[in-house]
């Protein structure tokens, strides 16, 4: 009797488990989203930094954790399981915003405010869901 | 006008204990992923929490014992250990998001990543229960909580659509990332009803002897008092909404969460919302130390008293004191603030029912509360959030633990 | 007077003469024989007494425990039960609490530990 309690206890908690299991839409968006979260934190660190309204030891740290979220990212994303084709996308857009991210720190690090400014205003607005409609419509 | 001033006090008093790193970081997130969307379980867990402290500065006024001492009183020793682990182990982990919290802010204001700000927080606080006494503990805290009206300022500022803000309030079902949302949904929850906080009320209201007189504006204090905090969360949850949204940008980490404040209020905004979590955080920690010793000290029968010198109420003191170090302990491991801070959060709203079941049993025991026992609405309010809080943690935490 | 044990002695709080807190009712010691009713003898207090209310797993390890911690306490604190003056919320009791050995282990912690901490 209390087995059989058990063992139906125990299926009933690995089905919700497996449903729970995030399919590979699911992963793509959330690595999307983790990568537009710190792209657009950078881009307001740097223009509450231009406006004077951040230390520059608050900026510089909070771009450097930016930095390391988008690599270790970018190492879950390795692992991760998912068509080739979205995880080569997703991989050059982290690269690509981890570089402009890397940018924008050495500039606040020299106190280049115009580079800055400039970084701010054109950096392209990440969009999380262009990229995984992308994906989507193949 | 005695009554009056009680009453002004009263509310200072509950504001130190609710807006701290949870409501903070839990309101902050919900409204970076969910806009508007979890107002609802703010204003639930608000709610709760008043008929909640209601009852406990009741069964304090009546009674004259704490809501330790009529738990050991009522239930007897062996059952009285599960709420006294399960609560102990909660709040110091609970203790270590607040440390984190502290330690932040220091770091936020002075620029300097110093592991050491750990034990450097916990030592001021020990000091401070140590020297100090019950009021001065109490109302220092809330006056200098004070600041955490910025938050109300700041969402005012921004021009919220109030209209769609008050829809909010009632509870309505995910559009996207559903296991988070009721995640947040369960960690607001949990951070909105602290247990920690109802044996701090009753001890504080036995140490200020309270009688069957007080009962009805215990009523004013608790409901004006929790509100005031439920408002402030409110307001958190409207900021973040309103600043990370547009900008689309979700709360992964805590340093992201020091921007809210800044494009409202400039440089003013930064150094305001490092003195708001700091000041806050650092009043919870008092609160959650002087909790676990008055947990510990009144379930075992043991002299305490916070207005007493530590050698008079001496395994009192070590209590507290241990639970300090146990705090700091945790924060120095490294692990990631905002991780525990969640965790803690809805790891509370997983065991509500151990520490609230007794207590409502309490409640409606005439023994204790003479003719003052609860009425159906408090009993059906209190078990229908808790029972949600529950349910809703046992569906989420593992699933949340296992998706991240 | 109707007393109910475990409603108005096991658990209840513990008071001296001043009104000082000794500890709780941890236990009731009792006696009875074939020609007399059974009586309350004492009030027990103490870690072994709370450990031998517990399941057993938990009994040898807390026991195992209190022998470590407190080698003196063997025996578990009693108290006279004529020395019970009132009851009611707290129960009154005719001892000195200052000098009593209910407050041992607190005398223990407050002279070992707290009073090394300046400021105490």
């Amino acid at each position: 009797m209390r087995t059989r309690w058990r063992a139906s206890t125990a299926g009933l908690i690995l089905s919700v488990v497996a449903c729970a299991g995030k399919s590979a839409a699911e992963r793509i968006a959330e690595h999307d989203r983790v990568r537009v979260a710190w792209e657009e934190t950078a881009r307001f660190v740097g223009a509450e930094w231009i406006g004077g309204a951040i230390p520059d030891a608050y900026a510089t740290r909070t771009l450097d954790r930016a930095n390391e979220e988008l690599r270790a990212d970018s190492e879950k994303l390795q692992k991760d399981d998912m068509p080739d084709e979205a995880r080569a996308r997703l991989g050059e857009a982290l690269e690509a915003t981890r570089a402009r991210v890397d940018t924008l720190r050495l500039a606040v690090g020299a106190s280049d405010r115009a580079s800055v400014a400039r970084l701010v205003r054109d950096s392209p607005r990440a969009n999380a869901d262009s990229l995984l409609r992308q994906v989507a419509l193949r | 006008m005695k009554k009056l001033l009680e009453i002004t006090l009263g509310i200072v008093t509950s504001i130190g204990g609710f807006l701290e790193v949870g409501s903070l970081a839990t309101s902050a997130q919900a409204g970076a992923a969910f806009g508007f969307q979890l107002i609802w379980a703010i204003v639930l867990g608000t709610v709760c929490l008043i008929f909640l402290v209601e009852m406990s500065g009741r069964l304090a006024a009546v009674s004259k014992q704490t809501l330790a001492g009529a738990m050991r009183d009522r239930f007897g020793y062996p059952f009285f250990l599960v709420p006294l682990v399960a609560m102990s182990l909660l709040a110091l982990l609970v203790m270590a998001s607040e440390l984190g919290g502290v330690c932040l802010s220091l770091q936020l204001v002075t620029g300097i990543s110093f592991p050491w700000w750990a034990p450097v927080g916990a030592f001021a606080a020990w000091l401070l229960l140590w020297k100090g006494t019950f009021s001065v503990v109490e109302k220092g805290a809330s006056l200098f909580g004070l600041v955490t009206i910025v938050f109300v300022i700041a969402a005012f500022r921004l021009h919220p659509d109030w209209t769609r803000a008050a829809h909010a309030a009632l509870p309505s079902m995910p559009r996207h990332e559903a296991m988070r949302y009721w995640f947040f949904a369960v960690s607001i929850l949990g951070a909105s009803i602290a247990p920690y906080l109802l044996y701090f009320y009753s001890a504080g209201a036995v140490e200020d002897k309270w009688n069957e007189t007080d009962v009805p504006v215990n009523r004013i204090t608790a409901t004006l008092g929790m509100s005031f905090g439920g408002v402030l969360a409110v307001a958190v949850l409207i900021v973040a909404a309103l600043v990370f949204v547009p900008r689309g940008i979700r709360i992964e980490r805590f340093d992201q969460i020091a921007l809210m404040l800044t494009p409202i209020m400039g440089r003013w905004g930064f150094y305001l919302f490092a003195a708001a979590l700091g000041i806050a955080c650092f009043g919870a920690m008092l609160e959650i130390a002087l909790s676990v010793a008055y947990l510990v000290a009144q379930g075992f029968g043991w002299k305490w008293s916070e207005d007493a010198r530590p050698r008079d109420a001496a395994r009192f003191s070590l209590v507290y004191t241990a639970t300090l170090v146990g705090g700091a302990l945790i924060v120095m491991m490294g692990v990631d603030p905002l991780a525990i801070t969640l965790m803690s959060m809805a790891l509370t709203g997983a065991f509500l029912p151990i520490a609230i079941v007794p207590f409502l049993i309490l409640m409606n025991d005439s023994r204790f509360v003479g003719q003052h026992t609860n009425g159906w609405i408090s009993n059906t309010v209190v078990c229908a959030i808790v029972g949600l809080a529950f349910v809703l943690a046992v569906v989420s935490i593992p699933l949340e633990v296992m998706g991240s | 007077m109707d007393i109910a044990l475990v409603r108005d002695l096991l658990d209840k709080q513990l008071v001296d003469r001043e009104g000082e807190p000794l500890g709780r009712v941890d236990g009731i010691v009792m006696s009875y024989s074939a020609d007399a009713p059974p009586r309350i003898t004492h009030l027990e207090l103490g870690a072994q007494t709370l450990a031998r209310r517990l399941p057993n797993p938990f009994r040898s390890i807390l026991a195992w425990l209190g022998r470590r911690l407190s080698p003196r306490a063997s025996e578990p604190y009693r108290i006279e039960a004529e020395r019970i003056i009132q009851l009611g919320r707290v129960i009154k009791i005719d001892i000195d609490g200052a000098r009593s050995a209910a407050r041992e282990t607190e005398r223990w912690v407050r002279d070992h530990i707290i009073s090394r901490i300046p400021g105490s």
